[in-house]
């Protein structure tokens, strides 16, 4: 029976998301750049770190789809690995920030009064320095790499997620159905998980998917100015990065890794507006 | 007081208020009534009087500033923790907006079975608590098709079933009705009215029915107290408040319900002004400002809820004793 | 004027001019479960300062035909499948946005059901009145200004509050002050949607009397949208009987309360606890409405039925007269009259 239940909550939200074009193709993008990154070893025609000094500067041609780099490296494939690091910086970032600012959020909200005025004002003071450069200053703390740059770009995600949870939690912790459970004898405990989470989840959804595009977009920018990934990794920022120098003659080197981006912020935003309207109980029914 | 009967809750100046802006708000000021075994005791008033809140305060949905409810001889106000989870297997309470008070993630079975799964028999039962869904959802006139669907799939009727089956899944002996058929068309609200009553008689509940309808609670109720700004204004039995209402808000709350006749001639006692804001109330008698009586004496004096004779109670300084 | 009473509809033909027609109305929704058919051949008029009272539940199509009558449907997922509206002669659905637009607020009005939402919160209510009075007729604004603090006076708020907002006022004064709004260019017809539901009774008392006082001193005709049985008593000259998108009893206040014919009606009336009479049980009618988009062969009405006879699952009954103007659409009538024609 739970079965039945959870699909068929999935199920409606789908057919509302099918009926918005733009979403849909939106989340085909999205699917064919998580099957992308996920293969890449397998997709990729070639090691995304293999140098071939002698097919330096390729123009996109038959073997090599998008050119090569100053290095004879393919960029195609590192389009391909990039799209595994910038998914992955993605992802973990705002799930290192979800379940932070979740906890945060779900705790200030719930239990309120002073404990909600600590963690806010806390969370206000981070909101007050610009995202990317709070991330800056975390990175040029613990120092550059994959982990680190997760870990800065998930942190000055925080506040968002525990603003927006605790935002749930004030309404919803004043319907009648939480009234009504607790005339019946339910626990705390049990209200939040049972009753208070899961009507939070919608909001939290569509702030993920936009919060994936503007956490790629973070990181991007972290590895063009150097304090992200570092060379020889793929990713797309620090791709940009080290095109930007040969952009007069080989504006193909900057343009993959650029479009990439585009495209892959430009999916995550459509989607995340679909879903916003699809998880509306008031606009679906 | 009546001695054959056996009270089973007894609520004693009961107060409750809310600090806001303004000042202090006198949601239910020194409230005191009992409600006898069997017997339904209907709470009327018009919006802002408290009616709710009482209920919400009797049974600690809502923390009582003081007072004492008094439920098979212990003070509810005074339990513990595991004495609340004892006591919320006896009282239930049944909400009147069967759209909020339903979340809407939940299945008609999780949501009748949500008070049983703080049982333990029921807990390690999935059988056990599967058949009891079902039992109810007969009880209370749900088709058992419905068991798997959604409260946003259900008309208003059937999500108050839902509501009432919920209540009634513990065996509860008093249940707290909440307006439970205002936000119903004229047609279900029989349905369900006469879905209560049937339930009450062949389980022996016992009902605090809150209504600002007086001809609903008239139908259900044997007793009837009239809330006027947080005070008990009248309370009787309920052919004395409609044959003989001596309140003057009782007699103008009567003489204002529209009468679904042709030709019939009626004195109309039509209030002027609005009911005063419970914050920073007036001294005196509270209905004094809108009383068609009122003396000088009125705006000074509270009056107490005194028996003018037969269990007749009356806050008002023009009642005579009979 | 246009007045074409020689439509497929038998109406009787009366001495006065009607101010409203409606003729064989029906109104359709696109869902995503399918069409709706919220309002399905409606019949309905309304003479000069004649009040009709229009009575039904939740979903049977009240709001629906009132909001086609000012052409505020939704369009879509509304559509108008068939009929016309006749009001002060023109079709209301055929007149131009322009058009409707001078009707709309000038000659016909209307008073929502909840006035906490129904006034602008952000602007005094002077201004609000004043904006209506301005936009049909062309006055100064102190002209303008004066007249809104008449209006005020006349629902009975002192004129000094002409300068407070919205939520100043409590949900009784805030209806009042919808109703100065209605009022503002003394429209020929009110259309009110439940406009007590959300008061107490007693404030509820108050604004009916209000309403009935000025629709008299006005002569303005109105539709008063409503559930309760008890309000149509004290106001209305006219009542239709509403049941999944049809009128299914017209009468006029007397007749219906005194002989209500329809078996749904008459299961209407039962259903209400009274007042001034002791019932063990209360009558009910079994079963709910029709889903809105389910089609029922036959009479709506007919799963519900206790006198349901062979026919009337098969069937849509017709209009039947029963005296004078009152009419009902169900068979038990109709095989009464052919009877009598028979023993003729």
């Amino acid at each position: 029976m739970e079965e039945k239940k959870s699909r068929s909550q999935f199920l409606t939200v789908m057919k509302a998301l099918s009926r918005n074009k733009m979403a849909i193709v939106g989340l085909i993008i999205l699917i064919i750049l998580v099957f992308a990154g996920t293969f890449a070893h397998v997709i990729a025609p070639y090691d995304y770190a293999a140098q071939d000094l002698q097919n330096a500067f390729q123009h996109p041609n038959a073997q090599h789809l998008f050119g090569t780099d100053e290095f004879g490296r393919d960029i195609f494939s590192r389009i391909i690995y990039g799209a595994r690091m910038s998914l992955l910086v993605g992802f973990v970032s705002v799930g290192i920030a979800v379940i932070v600012g979740g906890a945060l959020g779900a705790v200030a909200g719930y239990y309120g009064k002073r404990i909600d005025n600590i963690i806010m004002r806390l969370m206000d003071i981070l909101l007050a320095v610009p995202q990317t450069l709070l991330a800056i200053a975390i990175v040029a703390a613990l120092g550059t790499g994959l982990v680190n740059l997760m870990i800065a770009v998930g942190i000055s995600s925080v506040p968002t997620y525990a603003r927006i949870v605790r935002a749930s939690v004030l309404t919803i912790r004043e319907e009648e159905y939480i009234e009504a459970a607790r005339a019946s004898g339910t626990s705390n405990t049990k209200i939040i998980m049972k009753h208070i989470l899961p009507n939070c989840v919608a909001p939290v959804i569509v702030q993920v998917t936009l919060g994936i595009a503007s956490a790629i977009l973070t990181a991007a920018g972290m590895s063009f100015i150097g304090l992200g990934i570092q060379p020889p990794e793929a990713e797309w920022g620090n791709m940009l990065s080290s095109g930007r120098d040969y952009i007069r003659g080989y504006s193909y080197m900057t343009m993959f890794p650029g479009l990439a981006i585009v495209i892959t912020v430009l999916s995550l935003n459509l989607l995340g507006d679909g879903l916003r309207d699809a998880l509306d109980p008031k606009l679906r029914n | 007081m009546s001695n054959q009967a056996e009270k089973l809750v007894e609520i004693n100046h009961l107060k409750k208020y809310f600090h806001v802006n303004k000042g202090l708000l006198h949601a239910v000021d020194d409230v005191s009534f009992y409600i006898n075994k069997g017997e339904t005791l209907g709470l009327v008033g018009e919006s802002g009087c408290g009616k709710s809140t009482t209920g919400r305060t009797i049974i600690r949905l809502l923390e009582a500033d003081s007072g004492e409810v008094i439920f098979h001889g212990e003070n509810v106000l005074a339990f513990n923790q595991s004495q609340m989870h004892t006591f919320r297997q006896h009282v239930q309470m049944v909400f009147q907006d069967p759209y909020s008070s339903l979340n809407p993630r939940l299945s008609v079975f999780d949501l009748i079975a949500e008070p049983l799964t703080n049982i333990e028999e029921y807990q390690k039962d999935r059988k056990k608590l599967d058949a009891r869904v079902r039992d109810l959802m007969d009880v209370v006139g749900l088709s058992r098709r419905l068991i798997n669907a959604y409260p946003h799939e259900l008309d208003g009727g059937r999500r108050q079933r839902v509501g009432i089956a919920r209540a009634l899944s513990v065996r509860p002996e008093f249940i707290v009705l909440d307006e439970p058929v205002s936000a119903l068309d004229v047609c279900i609200q029989a349905q369900i009215i006469n879905l209560l009553k049937r339930l009450q008689q062949d389980m022996g509940l016992t009902y605090l029915f809150i209504s600002h309808d007086l001809s609903v609670v008239k139908h259900i109720s044997s007793r009837i107290g009239v809330m006027y700004l947080g005070k008990i204004v009248e309370l009787s039995d309920y052919k004395t408040i409609f044959a003989n209402p001596t309140h003057p808000y009782t007699q103008a709350l009567l003489s204002a319900i529209p009468i679904p006749k042709v030709g019939i001639e009626r004195h109309q006692i039509i209030l002027s002004g609005d009911v005063p804001s419970p914050v920073n109330l007036p001294g005196g008698c509270r209905f004094a400002g809108r009383c068609p009586y009122a003396q000088e004496r009125c705006k000074t004096e509270d009056p107490e809820l005194r028996d003018i004779g037969d269990h007749h109670y009356v806050a008002c300084h023009l009642a005579e004793k009979k | 004027m246009g007045n074409e009473n020689s439509s497929a509809v038998k109406l009787q033909k009366t001495e006065e001019k009607n101010l409203l027609d409606i003729k064989n109305l029906s109104v359709t929704y696109k869902s995503e479960d399918g069409l709706v058919y919220a309002v399905n051949d409606l019949n309905l008029s309304i003479g000069e300062q004649e009040t009709l009272g229009f009575v039904g539940e939740t979903g049977a199509g009240k709001t629906t035909t009132a909001m086609a009558i000012m052409g505020l449907l939704p369009v879509p997922p509304a559509k108008v499948t068939s009929g016309e509206i006749y009001f002060d002669g023109k079709d209301m659905l055929k007149i131009s946005d322009k058009e409707r637009r001078s009707i709309l607020g000038e000659k016909i009005s209307m008073i929502f059901q909840d006035p906490m939402t129904s006034l602008n919160p952000s602007m005094k209510v002077g201004d609000q009145i004043i904006e209506m009075i301005r936009l049909h007729k062309k006055v100064s604004k102190k002209e303008a200004f004066e007249e809104a603090c008449q209006l005020l006076e006349l629902v009975g708020i002192r004129r000094e509050r002409v300068n407070d907002y919205p939520h100043q006022f409590s949900g009784g004064m805030k209806q009042r002050v919808v109703i100065a709004i209605a009022l503002a260019c003394r429209p020929k017809m009110i259309i009110a949607d439940e406009p007590t539901t959300a008061l107490d009774v007693t404030i509820q008392a108050q604004v009916m009397n209000l309403i009935k006082q000025l629709k008299e001193k006005f002569g303005t005709s109105m539709i008063l949208i409503t559930h309760d049985l008890g309000i149509v008593a004290e106001i209305c000259d006219k009542v239709a009987i509403m049941y999944a998108g049809q009128v299914v009893e017209y009468a006029d206040v007397v007749k219906i309360y005194n002989n209500p014919c329809h078996p749904y009606t008459k299961g209407l009336f039962n259903s209400i606890p009274k007042l001034d009479t002791e019932e063990e049980w209360l009558e009910e009618i079994h079963g709910l409405p029709p889903e809105p988009t389910e089609r029922i062969e036959g009479c709506s009405f007919s799963p519900r039925c206790p006198n349901c006879m062979e026919i009337c699952k098969h069937k849509k009954p017709d209009i039947t007269y029963i005296d004078g103007e009152h009419y009902t659409r169900c068979f038990l009538y109709e095989k009464q009259q052919e009877e009598v024609k028979d023993s003729e």
